[in-house]
């Protein structure tokens, strides 16, 4: 167990004694995980900070029931927790926004002429532009389907560790990551013909 | 040639050279994980609210229940007509067999 661990292990500690400081040093240490997590999943029209305050206040309701185990740190278990938050706000997203493409600026129409077409040049646009791409489309994508190619695409996690976050048995993963993958090439073809049909 | 697949990982290489913005917790997060966890302490456990739940509802459908079958019984009995022949003359009669 590693110093920081063991730190974290005693806060622990400390939370499920009432102490109101541990909670906010635990939240301090813990956020960086979280907000990532929150960052990459985050529904279209949903609060950063809200779904950050569900997985805290989660977190500590569920802290009675936590086991630590050796060479697991408490931020798997943190995790876990914030995925299932964000899978369940991206369920109760009731409509997912299409691409307008109006909204698109020219890097981003770049790079999904890039993804749909014969062009093999790499658009020069930035980063942003490039990941705000990507969550248009990811964000018509169902939320099993968005969250697994945000694990392995954007946050480059192992089958492993995508089990280990979601729940979801391997061949679980393999097969909807799959699916997914099949789902997004379709979605980006119609997109794009639909770009050139507005075109015209 | 480069697949769908590949192009999209070009995309997505490009996407993650963002840098996270500010790691710093936002002011007054803490704050209000703390309130609303104190709120949740100070309502009833899930367990107890349950019950009270269940068994106000349970109250209120036996009530219902109960009001209704006074209503038919009141009803039965204001529609029915006295026994033909009266019962003290069947006793009566049965009484002179015997």
């Amino acid at each position: 167990m590693g110093e920081s661990e063991i730190e974290l292990a005693s806060i622990v500690e400390r939370v499920r004694e009432g102490d109101e400081n541990a909670c906010r040093a635990l939240m301090e240490s813990l956020y960086p995980t979280v907000v990532r997590i929150v960052r990459s999943h985050l529904p279209t029209r949903a609060s950063e900070e809200d779904l950050m305050q569900d997985v805290f206040v989660k977190t500590f309701s569920r802290l009675p029931d936590y086991e630590a185990r050796p060479g697991i740190p408490i931020t798997h278990w943190v995790s876990r927790i914030a995925v299932t938050v964000c899978l369940d706000a991206l369920r109760a997203e009731r409509r997912r926004p299409e691409i307008r493409h109006a909204d698109l600026n020219d890097e981003q129409t770049a790079w999904l002429d890039y993804l749909a077409s014969d062009d093999h040049e790499i658009p020069s646009g930035d980063e942003t532009d490039a990941r705000e791409i990507m969550q248009r489309i990811l964000g018509q994508l169902s939320p099993e389907d968005r969250i697994i190619l945000n694990f392995l695409h954007l946050e480059e996690r192992s089958v492993d560790e995508i089990c280990q976050l979601t729940g979801w048995s391997r061949p679980s993963v393999k097969v909807r990551a799959f699916r997914a993958r099949r789902r997004l090439r379709s979605l980006v073809e119609k997109t794009y013909q639909a770009k050139t049909y507005e075109d015209i | 040639m480069k697949t769908f697949e590949e192009k999209w990982l070009d995309c997505a290489s490009r996407a993650r050279s963002k840098s996270l913005e500010s790691e710093e917790m936002p002011f007054g997060l803490a704050n209000r994980v703390i309130d609303q966890l104190r709120k949740t302490e100070m309502s009833p456990r899930t367990g107890d609210a349950l019950w009270l739940r269940l068994s106000l509802r349970t109250l209120f459908a036996m009530s219902t229940i109960l009001l209704l079958f006074a209503f038919v019984q009141w009803n039965t009995q204001s529609d029915s007509q006295p026994l033909r022949p009266a019962i003290e003359v069947s006793v009566v009669d049965y009484s002179r067999l015997l």
